[in-house]
């Protein structure tokens, strides 16, 4: 019984963590989407996995094709969040989500560019050479943008994506 | 005897860490300045970058970035060449060597490298100008193999890493 208990636990927190990857970045989707000139989306897996299917039509290459069904597979959700214009995010929220993703999340940050007002960061969680939590967080002067993929996309998927593309 | 000891290592230890921290240091008291262009990759990017890149690439390429664990680039207009000054008096004379200046086009270039044991673990390179570009690698570094960078390297200040190869 006890074994039990514990075993219980562990999946609890193992499961617990798996969810907590992105928690912070849906938390603040929560919080600002009803902003003025926010949109804001959900979408689900099918949807994506169906739209890789019609872009997979437009290449005439039989390989190409097969790589865009099979990138599509891996892609299990995807939420986004963005003002244009008038955005009432400040830097301060800005820097709070970051540092939520970090340390709360335990994303890592991949990529971080800034130009001017506009700044990009990039997280992911990869595990095993598979890419599980991708997040990318996009601020300007007064727009924003943040993109949420919830994936299970293998890295040799992409290695064979970007020599086929290459080819092409 | 011991008390000796114990002051000359604290002194190296301060000493070292210092010099380690003269770049931290510059790149992060301008990394949030919006005069600033600031690009930052993680060692996580480069590691997965090596792992994406297929074999029947560039085989130096796969073997430049596999060993790189981290690139900061910082860029700014500085017509009067301030930065540029204030950035090589802030790099340590005793950690980093000079290894090659060149002039382009009213382009001043600077190359320093660090070494441990013949292996550059650093390498930084100053562009002054009318825009002043500094870029740090951080790895285990080969100058002929990360020449080979310059074109692939979409980053504007990333093209004088060719320079190193006609050094060679």
């Amino acid at each position: 019984m006890r074994q039990l208990s514990i075993f219980t636990l562990l999946f609890i927190l193992g499961f617990n963590a798996t969810l907590n990857a992105q928690r912070s970045a849906h938390r603040f989707i929560d919080h600002f989407k009803n902003e003025n000139k926010c949109i804001a989306m959900t979408i689900p897996g099918y949807m994506i996995r169906t739209g890789f299917n019609f872009a997979a039509k437009f290449s005439d290459d039989d390989a190409e094709q097969e790589i865009y069904k099979s990138l599509g597979k891996h892609f299990k959700k995807m939420r986004f969040m963005a003002i244009e214009e008038d955005s009432n995010i400040t830097n301060s929220n800005v820097a709070d989500l970051l540092s939520d993703l970090r340390e709360s999340d335990h994303l890592e940050e991949y990529v971080k560019v800034r130009d001017g007002d506009t700044r990009v960061t990039v997280f992911m969680k990869e595990d095993d050479q598979i890419i599980e939590d991708l997040v990318i967080v996009i601020k300007g002067e007064e727009e924003f943008a943040l993109v949420i993929f919830k994936t299970d996309l293998p890295l040799n998927l992409l290695k064979e994506a970007k020599f086929s593309f290459n080819d092409n | 005897m011991k008390h000796l000891l114990f002051i000359f290592l604290s002194f190296v230890l301060t000493t070292t860490a210092f010099s380690q921290g003269a770049i931290e240091k510059y790149f992060s008291k301008y990394e949030d300045d919006e005069k600033f262009s600031a690009v930052y990759v993680s060692p996580k990017m480069f590691k997965m970058a090596a792992k994406v890149l297929s074999e029947q690439e560039n085989q130096d390429l796969q073997d430049v970035v596999k060993d790189l664990e981290g690139l900061r680039i910082l860029k700014v207009d500085d017509p009067t060449g301030s930065y540029f000054k204030e950035a090589r008096k802030m790099i340590p004379t005793n950690e980093y060597e000079l290894l090659m200046t060149a002039r382009d086009e009213g382009q001043k270039l600077h190359f320093l490298t660090k070494d441990n044991n013949d292996i550059i673990e650093e390498l930084l390179l100053f562009v002054g100008g009318d825009e002043f570009v500094v870029m740090s690698f951080i790895g285990k570094i080969d100058l002929e193999k990360i020449a080979k960078l310059a074109k692939t390297l979409d980053i504007e200040g990333a093209e004088h890493l060719g320079k190193l190869g006609e050094k060679n």
